[in-house]
């Protein structure tokens, strides 16, 4: 299967989105990404990432409900497509495998002690 | 507790968030405020959301890579089946593509945004002098909007602006009667000596008011209190004044402390009652009043008879102000005091017949005082008319530009259709592109204004205060946003309705274009029109520099190169033959200085005020009998003066000494109209302030001229100081000091002040600074006009270079073809010159037309030159053949320089 090209925020949206059971909206995935990974993205930039992840087939969207707090606005929700959870599987799965037993020695560098 | 965000800020992110995605961010980010409220407080969470309502708005801002401009018009959900339908493109992505053409085209934008800045600046500075001078409150004032001014002229002379009195009896008849009124007072101007314990007085203007003046004007008290309508009564105790904030802080240090204190006024102790709030500085503009107080101070102060007050024939009550009731009109006032005024009329009083005579005109506005009204309420309009043409230009030039830019443009335009935008879509963009140019106009246009009013500080304009240069307040930016918007949205349209039709498959054809007689013809049409009112403007620019000019090199009769002049106050209560001693005590004063090398004295100086006399041969009937002006002077006056002795000769130390009142000098121009001949020395006149007596003709000497109505020599006769049957207020002496600087103002008001204890002293000044204080409102409206020609100047000339410009350009083919078939640099520039040549001739026809139509209405102001004055017309029209070339000659250049290959390749 051909490699799509994904930029670092589009795979962290994915993987955002898995952690979130697979479906979320703006506030939810900022929040998450946030608290997790310590991004702070504004919703109206994480709406364009969104866009593009939906053009490439990696999550779908529809018009949710209304909520108080939300000022009686209603939500665009996103959910993880099969296409997408390959993507950051793949992705994470390499990074992993990358990353494997590189642990101690990343301290060491990080802290100028070799 | 639900918690949102500050109103200002949701608003904020409604405005600045792109339509595509607003609901749903907007929804996010409310749901992220109330989140962070929770948790961290409303200010963190207020300041993250402001942080991301603009992080949002610019998120979309960022150019995507790889994504062709156009892409935003392709149909919606082309990517796949989207279930949320079709996207919305909000202004900011219109703006967003604007930005991107405006990168593509600096120079065509920076020269439009120039160009309006050149317009809106001009106007927002000339639009600063209007609200100055008309618009602006008067300080102190509560709607001075809804009150008025009264003035009674007589039914006999209707065109003298200065208004009539009226007796205080018939006033306090029209003050009863007068029911549509709730206020009602009338105010005179005085000048007093004003000082607190031994201090040295200072000279302070102020008014005597009568009626409820304070009211009337809806003026407030910072301290104490005001003088209400009985306190200004004739029985009330005259010797108490309201005074200004600043007067308070000069003298006493504090508004508060001003109070209960006593002032010395004129050799009386007045008490300060309280002083008036909001810098109000009395009921018309220009003039700095300092004191209020109640009209039978006149007495005490000023010396008038009690009994004057109450006289019939004394006429004091001119200068009036009113307050109507809600929801009366003018016009209702007018009539109700005419109908009183007739009554008053009819009535057998003895200022009756005077009554009949007068009419009422009310003058809605506290601003403009009556007299100068009419006056003011000209010149502005001649400036309003003259500042309009100059943002007419701008606006053609813009859009000009922009029709040029869409021509250039239309390749795209036609890319941007094809794929499928709307009209609308693209009328839209202009818009947006207009917004851009606008805006930016708008900013360099402020920056303009404040350049051009520089000059103008401190100018005196119509007897106005001193202009205080363009202030950036929000009525000048209001008016700068106001005129670019409104210019830009007009003529930003215009080329977006022409661009709505045009050949779409052509277009696309070929980049460059080739049937544009349309453009052509209408943007020949614009520079055309342009021409002409930038050579409207330069013709009544030159005339009025010519009016300068000869208002500075005619001769006045009077050498003021050196003289200083030094106006005196002098003790009250001297009699005229103390105050003539006091006058010889000075002028040997001052004449003991090094730095003075000789001295004279008048009553007033040259260009100052003038006594009015009455002169008559002997024997000859009241009705031949001339008034002129009449000038009490020393011996040396003349040669002081450098004015010449004609005949005879002049007075001597002995005229003066032995107090000789029958001798008299006469100017030729009086002595040719008197006895049509200037041999008329050891005749005699009779002559006078008052009922003529005979005196005996001593000399006659050169004319002099008034420098306010240059045009004709000022009939006028001269007497001995003795000759003046009253002691005068005031004495100036006239020094001849070469060297003038402070230090030696400063040294010989030292020693004038040594002679006069008790007096204010002002510093001498130059009586050149008299002439440019005359000529100052000339001065303006010349550097005025000079300025905004120059500016259409410009403005003419870059809209030239447009049309000659784009003419070359959508004919490059034709040129190229030309010249690939052998035709020369010559024969092209013939051809380009043809074209301009059409332009050129109908600019300058129209041209001459405009500048004598506006030469009409600068008529009053010129002196020394006609309207029709050939030198200036041919000045403006060879101004413009020079630009014409400079503006020719890029263009032409590039059309012979065209690489014939290039062109031949498009075909």
């Amino acid at each position: 299967m051909k490699r799509m090209a994904l930029g670092e925020l589009e795979r962290l949206v994915l993987l955002t989105l898995a952690r979130l059971d697979g479906e979320g909206h703006g506030a939810t995935i900022a929040a998450e990404l946030e608290a997790r990974a310590g991004r702070r993205v504004a919703p109206g930039a994480l709406y364009t990432v969104l866009d593009r992840l939906q053009e490439k087939g990696c999550v779908e969207a529809w018009i949710g409900d209304s909520t108080p707090e939300r000022g009686g606005r209603r939500r665009k929700v996103y959910r993880l497509l099969p296409a997408g959870a390959r993507e950051a599987r793949d992705w994470y799965g390499g990074v992993r495998s990358l990353a494997d037993g590189t642990a101690e020695r990343l301290k060491r560098l990080a802290e100028g002690t070799s | 507790m639900r918690s949102r965000p500050p109103s200002p800020f949701r608003i904020l992110a409604a405005v600045v968030i792109p339509a595509r995605h607003r609901e749903f961010v907007l929804g996010d980010l409310d749901e992220m405020f109330a989140r962070r409220a929770a948790r961290f407080g409303r200010r963190t969470a207020t300041f993250r959301y402001l942080l991301d309502t603009l992080a949002s708005a610019f998120a979309g801002l960022r150019p995507r890579r790889g994504r062709a401009l156009g892409s935003e018009m392709r149909a919606p959900g082309s990517g796949g089946p989207s279930p949320l339908g079709k996207p919305r493109v909000g202004i900011l992505s219109d703006v967003r593509l604007a930005l991107r053409w405006v990168r593509r085209e600096v120079g065509l934008v920076t020269l439009a945004v120039i160009t309006l800045a050149l317009g809106v600046g001009s106007s927002a500075a000339v639009f600063g002098m209007v609200d100055q001078l008309l618009l602006r409150p008067l300080p102190g004032v509560r709607d001075g909007r809804g009150a008025a001014y009264l003035q009674f002229r007589s039914i006999e002379e209707p065109e003298r602006t200065q208004g009539r009195g009226i007796a205080t009896l018939d006033f306090d008849d029209l003050r009863r009667s007068a029911t549509l009124l709730s206020g009602i007072a009338s105010f005179g101007n005085v000048s007093l000596k004003v000082s607190v314990g031994n201090a040295r007085p200072i000279r302070v203007h102020g008014n005597t008011i009568y009626g409820d003046f304070f009211e009337t004007l809806g003026a407030w008290p910072v301290a104490g209190r005001l003088l209400r309508a009985s306190e200004t009564e004739l029985g009330a105790d005259p010797l108490k004044a309201v005074i200004s904030e600043d007067l308070a802080r000069k003298l006493f240090g504090s508004v508060e402390a001003a109070p209960g204190r006593t002032l010395r006024m004129n050799d009386e102790m007045v008490a300060v009652v309280g002083v008036v709030g909001g810098g109000f500085a009395g009921a018309e503009r220009g003039i700095q009043n300092d004191v209020w107080l109640p009209y039978g101070a006149l007495v005490p102060l000023v010396g008038f008879a009690a009994e004057r007050l109450l006289d019939r024939n004394s006429v004091m009550h001119s200068d009036i102000i009113v307050r109507p009731r809600p929801g009366v009109s003018a016009d209702a006032i007018r009539d109700q005091a005419g109908e009183i005024l007739r009554r008053l009329g009819l009535a057998s009083t003895e200022s009756g017949p005077y009554l009949a005579k007068l009419r009422p005109w009310v003058f809605e506005g506290l601003h403009t005082p009556p007299i100068v009204r009419r006056a003011t309420y000209s010149s502005l309009r001649m400036l309003t008319v003259v500042v309009g043409l100059v943002l007419l230009l701008a606006c053609a030039n813009v859009a000009n530009l922009l029709l040029f830019r869409n021509v250039r443009r239309r390749g795209m335009v036609a890319t941007l259709r094809a794929l499928g935008a709307s009209t609308g879509r693209i009328a839209r963009l202009h818009l947006a592109l207009s917004l851009v140019i606008g805006s930016l106009g708008a900013l360099v246009g402020i920056g303009v204004g404040w350049v051009i009013s520089v000059p103008f500080k401190g100018a005196s304009l119509m007897r106005m205060p001193a202009f205080e240069g363009l202030v950036l307040d929000w009525r000048a930016l209001a008016f700068a946003i106001g005129a670019s918007g409104i210019t830009t949205l007009v003529f930003g349209t215009l080329p977006a309705l022409v661009a709505g039709r045009f050949d779409l498959a052509g277009s696309l054809r070929s980049s460059t274009g080739t049937d544009s007689g349309h453009f052509v013809r209408v943007r020949s049409a614009l520079s055309a029109i342009q021409l002409s009112l930038g050579m409207a403007l330069l013709v009544g620019a030159l005339l009025l520099l010519r009016t300068m000019q000869n208002l500075y090199s005619v001769d006045l009769g009077i050498d003021s190169e050196g003289i200083s002049a030094l106006t005196l106050d002098l003790p009250r209560d001297l009699g005229p033959e103390d105050q003539q001693s006091l006058v010889r005590r000075l002028l040997a004063t001052a004449g003991r200085l090094p730095e003075v090398k000789g001295a004279a004295a008048d009553p007033y100086g040259p260009f100052g005020p003038s006594l009015i006399g009455r002169i008559r041969l002997p024997g000859a009937p009241e009705a031949d009998e001339l008034r002129a002006d009449v000038l009490p002077v020393t011996p040396g006056w003349f040669e002081l003066l450098g004015v010449r002795t004609v005949r005879g000769r002049t007075f001597r130390d002995t005229d003066w000494n032995v107090g000789t009142t029958d001798i008299v000098i006469l100017t030729e121009s009086l002595a040719r109209r008197l006895f049509g001949r200037i041999d008329v020395v050891g005749q005699v006149v009779e002559a006078g302030f008052g009922p003529p007596a005979p005196m005996e003709i001593l000399g006659v000497v050169s004319d002099v001229r008034s420098a306010h109505a240059p045009d004709r020599p000022e009939d006028t006769f001269f007497v001995t100081p003795p000759a003046l049957p009253w002691a005068l207020p005031y004495f100036t002496l006239l020094l001849d000091v070469q060297a003038f600087n402070p230090e030696v103002a400063q040294r010989i008001r030292t020693a004038v002040e040594a002679e006069l204890p008790d007096e204010p002293v002002p510093d001498p000044e130059p009586i050149a600074e008299r002439l440019d204080y005359i000529n100052a409102e000339a001065a303006v409206y010349t550097t005025l006009l000079a300025l905004l020609s120059t500016i259409a100047v410009v403005l003419s000339a870059v809209g030239l270079y447009g049309v000659v410009a784009f003419t070359v350009a959508a004919r490059q083919r034709e040129f190229g073809v030309r010249l690939a078939l052998g035709a020369e640099g010559g024969r092209i520039a013939r051809l380009v010159a043809q074209n301009v040549s059409g332009i050129l001739g109908a600019g300058t026809v129209l041209g001459l037309g405009a500048a004598f139509a506006l030469s009409q209405l600068l008529q009053n102001r010129l002196f020394g030159v006609e309207p029709l004055d050939p030198a200036s017309y041919a000045g403006a029209a060879a101004v413009f053949a020079a630009v014409a070339i400079v503006a020719c000659s890029a263009p032409t250049l590039r059309a012979i320089r065209v690489d014939p290959v290039t062109t031949l390749r498009e075909e």
